[in-house]
């Protein structure tokens, strides 16, 4: 039954990619930075609804609405950071402070996104320059879909070369793998910090912009889409956006082949393979150390 | 067993130097009331203590007398207050039991988990289940006592399969630290709820949760109803305060100590020959226990056991209320708890802020992690000690000279937070780089006091010790 | 002349860097050794191999228990401590907000086997306090026992690391640059307790040192170690006059 297996794998995919693009920014502010960001389902959600009201705002056009949502989810992740978590960083116990400090973030946002938007979830249309049909070998998938899931190899790609061809790539790693060395060197650690957060949130933002046109959008979708992202860092390796890209892929695949093959229970499945990578092989899968 | 007894538990020491022993710069024995970790007294008032707390006793305001206080209190609340009030306090028990036994292992052994409603939920459902699977049996055979024994039978059930839960997820999680332990327990509570909401095996109702009701015994020709607002809370209170009381020696002893040291240095624990992981595991699964009790009595209270009791969500509460409370104190989580759920009631009077109580939550939760690391718990016991002062002052110097006291005191305190604020942003802006200049590399330790010095953000400006450092008893029994 | 420890080609290296290359030594009953060496030598790898806090590349490691010599090559740290291997650390390792009698607590509830113990009220446990108030005396800390030890200098703090490594009445003891930092009040006051143990108990002691005064003070064997190999190894007198030892310490500044 071949046809069969293409529609899931494409559905599966689809799910991969924008799994991809929440928990990209996640791992990498992770790898980077080692905040565990508890906020980035809530940022997420902030690009969403952010995609909705702007391109309500101007002139109905999606891309534009998208764009300044994005934006907007940058400079708050980047305030949060300056703000907020860089007091910490000298703590003992800095990595749980952070944990606590970015899930109190969540739920404020989460609030006043309630204040603003309600409770009602929201949703909007697929923007209409994509809003048609593709044949794939017998099965048919929209032309969004495939965008997202371009977008999604696009950033990784577009990551990989940053981190590895460019100057400021070269640094970024080099202060990840080792702090103080990078320090003293002469590189401005905390501003450094502040603009990786920055990128983190960004991606957070791009993810849920583009996620708009597929889901329903309401306040508690940073609650779910925050374990969500979890599982798939966590299979992939906390900190390596590889791992982040395998993972959202697996989990993208697993989810579209587990409705059709498994009748019921596979909710807890992807946390079972959590519980399993984590007491087997607690990088992830990849088992890389490098943000990579 | 409220807690009565709790007075005697210092038992053999009691009578003469447990009160100095605490005193100035306190063991830590977690008790609120008793000095914590790191609440210094300023320099002015310690005098003044010694005479003040001397005094106070005198007239009868011991730690006991003021223990006996609250227990009376306890008693006299379904008397006192209105229904709603009681259901209130009764569900604010029992979110202390929770609250404090998540603590056992985050203040107490270091250990951060995030997902301990996998326990409360896992008692609750056993509850329900066995009301509704053995009750109609159990009423066949015993006839008009049944719900009473089968209340029994579901707290021993919930408690078995807490543990049978606890064990494994304990050892498995234990072998990992910080963020990844967190991780894991997170992953094992929402596995926990992803089945109970897709109910594979049609047991509990999915997504709608089970209803649970206790029904009503015939005792004497008398139906008395065990949900009854008033005659729960008492059950409640009984095994609130006999849960605590537990923890409490728990912590006390031998093992908590350890924990406590396996907090601060795991590896140096394991130097001494200790087995941090094995010490771990017990803890992780005494935590659990006691998160079993409020589980299995917070189920009946709620009449309904849902999913939602194992989403992450409800993980969160006994973290926001450790931190908030104060996760260095014994009481502080009870106290986090009691903030959480009469803020929440508060709030739910103005109808504009109703709906949002988390907001505040999360303002509390930051302010608290940036500025008072040691939680509202700290905040009690300056509060504490700041009155006694008063009434030192006032009794020795009379009426203005203490006018005067609450004058200088608050204008230095409101001195020190706007020090404090100042010092966390540019500590903040300096931090990373801060870090390097100070971080241990081989052969660094010839720096005195060099790493020594605790940045503790409420530890009172002063870690010098006033005693000089060269000053040791001479000789001993040294030859 | 019984052998406690015993380390055989032991090898450590990081990367590419060997910081311990293939020592043997015997360390025996009743002998203070003192380990010397400049920044770097080994030293302290040595002694993370020694105690299972670090794998060794290769080597093998034994130690005597129950009467003979077993290998303990590859064993978790606190089965190797509870074999009578205790340690202190040169970067302070105590629990900072306990206090000071809270510590050494811990380390004699361990050596008690006391710690699954979760019903005893532990200040009113007398056995274990006497014990506590035992080594705070003999270490000179009894006055500062109620304080937390984030709030003590830094040569109190050194002493308390001291007493953790005692508490637990081990075969043998390895201090890790115990007088580091001290002034030399202080320093005499370790040396003497070093020395009084040495006599009064069944205590073997092996010592890292940068301060000569304090080697010449305690010491009956002294090893020096350079880029992680032994390169003498004799009573005080012999070292002393050793060569190549001057030579390791660079400029030779004469020990
Ligand atoms: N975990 C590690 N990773 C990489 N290199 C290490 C590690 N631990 C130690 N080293 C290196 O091994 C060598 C030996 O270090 P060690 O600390 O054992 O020396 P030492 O003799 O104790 O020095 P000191 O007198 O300064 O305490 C040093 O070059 C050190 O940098
Ligand atoms: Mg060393």
């Amino acid at each position: 039954m071949f046809p069969l297996f293409v529609a899931e794998t494409l559905i599966g995919l689809s799910i991969g990619g924008r799994l991809f693009l929440i928990a990209v920014g996640l791992s990498l502010i992770f790898g980077v930075l080692n905040v565990l960001n508890f906020a980035h389902g809530v940022f997420y959600m902030l690009g969403a609804y952010g995609a909705i009201t702007v391109s309500a705002l101007l002139l109905d056009n999606f891309w534009l609405g998208a764009a300044v949502g994005i934006v907007a989810v940058g400079i708050v992740g980047a305030i949060v950071e300056f703000g907020l978590i860089r007091p910490l960083y000298d703590r003992d116990e800095a990595i749980l402070d952070q944990l606590i400090l970015t899930f109190g973030v969540a739920m404020i946002v989460h609030e006043l996104a309630r204040m603003l938007w309600g409770s009602q979830p929201r949703s909007i249309p697929t923007p209409g320059s994509l809003d048609f049909s593709v044949g794939i070998l017998g099965e048919t998938i929209t032309a969004y879909r495939l965008f997202v899931i371009g977008v999604s190899v696009v950033v990784l790609v577009g990551l990989w070369l940053f981190l590895t061809r460019t100057h400021h790539g070269h640094v970024i790693r080099a202060t990840a793998s080792d702090r103080e060395m990078a320090a003293m060197l002469g590189v401005d650690v905390p501003r450094l910090y502040t603009t990786v957060f920055l990128l983190g949130s960004l991606l957070a933002g791009l993810g849920g912009a583009l996620a708009a046109p597929l889901q329903a959008v309401s306040p508690a979708l940073g609650d779910q889409i925050i374990i969500d992202a979890f599982v798939v860092v966590v299979i992939g390796g906390l900190g390596s956006i590889s791992g982040a890209f395998v993972g959202a892929m697996l989990v993208g695949l697993f989810q579209a082949f587990g409705v059709q093959y498994i009748a019921a229970g596979d909710l807890a499945l992807p946390f079972i393979a959590m519980i399993l990578v984590l007491v087997f092989r607690p990088r992830g899968l990849l088992g890389e150390d490098e943000v990579l | 067993m409220s807690g009565d007894d709790e007075p005697t538990t210092d038992g053999s020491r009691d009578d003469e130097p447990t009160a100095d022993r605490s005193t100035p710069d306190g063991p830590d024995p977690g008790a609120l009331g008793v000095a914590g970790p790191a609440v210094e007294r300023a320099g002015h008032g310690h005098e003044r203590l010694s005479f003040t707390r001397s005094r106070l006793i005198e007239e009868g305001w011991t730690r006991e007398r003021l223990l006996g206080l609250f227990v009376v209190w306890c008693l006299l609340v379904p008397v006192v207050l209105p229904s709603f009030q009681v259901y209130l306090f009764t569900e604010f028990l029992l979110l202390a039991v929770f609250a404090t036994a998540f603590n056992l292992l985050y203040g107490y052994t270091g250990l951060l988990s995030f997902g301990h409603a996998l326990f409360y939920a896992a008692a609750g459902y056993a509850i329900a289940l066995t009301f509704r699977e053995l009750g109609p049996e159990l009423a066949g055979v015993l006839g008009g006592i049944s719900p009473l024994a089968t209340l029994l039978v579901a707290v021993v059930l919930g408690l078995a399969f807490t543990l049978v839960i606890a064990a494994p997820v304990g050892y498995l999680s234990v072998r990992l630290d910080e963020i990844y332990f967190a991780l894991i327990t997170l992953s094992f509570s929402m596995a926990f709820y992803a089945v109970l909401i897709q109910d594979p095996y049609g047991l509990t109702q999915g997504s709608d949760g089970m209803l649970l009701l206790l029904g009503t015994v015939e005792l004497f020709g008398a139906d008395v109803a065990l949900a009854d607002r008033n005659l729960y809370y008492y059950l409640v209170l009984a095994v609130a305060g006999g849960s605590m009381y537990a923890m409490w020696r728990v912590i006390n002893s031998p093992f908590g100590t350890v924990c406590r040291a396996i907090r601060e240095s795991p590896d140096r624990v394991s130097a001494l020959g200790v087995n941090v992981t094995y010490h771990q595991w017990v803890m992780f699964v005494v935590s659990a226990f006691f998160v079993g009790i409020a589980g299995l009595f917070i189920a009946p209270l709620h009449s309904i056991v849902t999913p939602a009791m194992s989403f992450w969500t409800t993980s969160a509460i006994p973290v926001v209320a450790a931190v908030i409370g104060g996760a260095f104190y014994f009481l502080g989580p009870a106290v986090g708890a009691f903030v959480f759920l009469y803020l929440r009631w508060g709030l739910s009077r103005y109808p504009a802020f109703e709906a949002h109580w988390e907001l505040f939550y999360g303002l509390v939760l930051i302010l608290v992690l940036l500025y008072f690391k040691e939680g509202a718990a700290a905040g009690l016991v300056a509060l504490g000690h700041w009155l006694e002062d008063l009434y030192g002052v006032y009794r020795t110097d009379g009426r203005s000279a203490a006018i005067e006291f609450v004058r200088s005191t608050l204008s230095e305190k409101a001195a020190a937070v706007r020090r404090e604020v100042g010092r966390t942003s540019v500590r903040g802006r300096r931090s990373a780089r801060g870090q390097v200049a100070t971080a241990g590399g081989g052969s660094d330790s010839t720096d005195p006091g060099g790493g020594s010095d605790s940045t503790d953000p409420g530890s009172g400006s002063d870690s010098t010790d006033p005693t000089d450092p060269t000053d040791r008893p001479s000789g001993g029994d040294r030859p | 002349m019984t052998t406690l420890l015993r380390t055989v080609d032991l090898r450590r290296e990081f990367g590419e860097l060997v910081a311990v290359d293939g020592v043997s030594l015997d360390i025996v009953h009743g002998e203070i050794t003192c380990i010397i060496g400049p920044n770097g030598a080994g030293k302290t790898t040595f002694y993370d191999l020694l105690t299972g806090m670090v794998e060794p590349t290769s080597g093998e490691v034994w130690l005597r228990h129950d009467g003979e010599l077993q290998e303990i090559t590859g064993l978790p740290a606190h089965e190797i401590a509870d074999r009578g291997l205790a340690r202190s650390f040169q970067i302070i390792e105590i629990f900072e907000r306990l206090t000071v009698r809270q510590n050494v607590q811990v380390a004699c509830v361990a050596r008690n086997d006391r710690t699954l113990d979760l019903t005893t009220w532990l200040d009113a446990d007398e056995a274990i306090n006497e014990q506590v108030d035992e080594i705070l005396e003999l270490t000179g800390l009894t006055h500062l026992a109620e304080k937390r030890c984030s709030t003590l200098s830094y040569g109190q703090q050194r002493n308390v690391e001291i007493s953790l490594a005692l508490a637990i009445e081990s075969s043998v003891v390895l201090l890790d640059e115990p007088t580091a930092g001290l002034n030399p009040t202080d320093s005499a006051i370790v040396v003497d307790f070093v020395n009084e143990l040495d006599e009064r108990t069944d205590t073997t002691f092996v010592v890292t040192e940068h301060d000569m005064d304090v080697v010449f003070n305690i010491a009956d064997r002294i090893v020096v170690l350079h880029d992680g190999r032994v390169i003498a190894d004799g009573d005080p007198g012999t070292v002393r006059a050793d060569e190549t030892v001057t030579e390791a310490y660079l400029g030779g500044s004469s020990i």
